[in-house]
């Protein structure tokens, strides 16, 4: 073979290469040296997004009775008794009229625009300390309930695929679709920023307590 | 850090600018938007004030 043709030969194979690899790509990115290809059932396990318009929703349902006892069991340690919160945990209930204010209470009643998306936070997220190991009716009941605390529905209400959908949450069309930030305009400082006397400590985690000291050795490493 | 070790008190803070050029904001700013109680997406400057005797504490700046 001259030298001409193996130089000839090169670039055709590179074209065919390439043409032959082009509609693939969209699909299949090839192997990096790492990792396979998932299943259907391992796709499956992680596709289990609920949506505000109730997509994603399984089978089954559950009552605000089923989730009076469910809550007590797994939720009421942390969210409170009747969604009031711990300590520091997230509250459940009130917080109506104060999303405009200093301190805002995000809660289901006064945040929460969709009732399918309380399902979806609650199955994928509680309890705290143990994410998905609630059943599909069990989240439909805890559903159920919370939203009966913050008096969005009845007594007698049962969560299923097509009841969430048609609850409207008292801050739906309080939303503003659009995301608004950036919302600060902060400028870029490089130099001389401030003055040292016109920096002012105006809060300090000191003394408050606020770190829990459990955590062995590290303890007595800290100044006396 | 070009800083002279005199053992005097001391405020350490970074702020970060990201790829659209958007500022990080002192938390000051970020309450004046969004209040004091915005739980999620707290993404002001955090400050770390160091005392003489090597205690550090998470403070705010007014």
């Amino acid at each position: 073979m001259s030298s001409w043709a193996r130089r000839g030969a090169v670039p055709l194979l590179l074209i065919w290469a390439w043409l032959d690899a082009a509609p693939a790509n969209a699909a299949d990115p090839g192997f990096f040296g790492y990792g396979t290809k998932p299943t259907p059932e391992q796709i499956a396990g992680w596709d289990i997004d609920a949506r505000g318009d109730g997509s994603g929703l399984p089978d089954g349902k559950g009552t605000v009775a089923q989730g009076e006892e469910i809550y007590a069991q797994q939720c009421a340690a942390c969210h409170g008794t009747f969604g009031e919160g711990e300590g520091r945990y997230p509250k459940l209930t009130g917080g109506e009229g104060t999303l405009t204010g200093d301190r805002p209470e995000p809660t289901v009643g006064s945040y929460w625009p969709f009732a399918p998306t309380l399902w979806d936070y609650i199955n994928r997220a509680m309890p705290f300390q143990a994410p998905r190991s609630l059943s599909a009716a069990d989240v439909y009941a805890l559903t159920a309930y919370v939203l009966n605390l913050n008096n969005i529905v009845p007594n007698d209400f049962v969560a299923d695929r097509d009841s969430l959908p048609k609850v409207k949450m008292p801050n739906r069309d309080r939303f503003i679709w659009q995301d608004p930030r950036p919302d600060t305009v902060a400028e870029a400082c490089m130099k001389d920023c401030k003055h040292p006397e016109d920096v002012k400590v105006m809060s300090s985690a000191e003394g408050k307590d606020l770190t829990p000291r459990t955590t062995g050795p590290l303890d007595e490493m800290r100044p006396q | 850090m070009g800083r002279a070790r005199d053992g005097r008190p001391a405020l350490v803070a970074s702020r970060v600018i990201d790829e659209t050029g958007y500022v990080q904001p002192t938390i000051a700013q970020l309450r004046t938007v969004r209040g004091s109680n915005s739980i999620y997406h707290n993404n002001a400057i955090q400050t770390w004030q160091v005392k003489p005797d090597g205690s550090i504490y998470d403070v705010q700046l007014g």
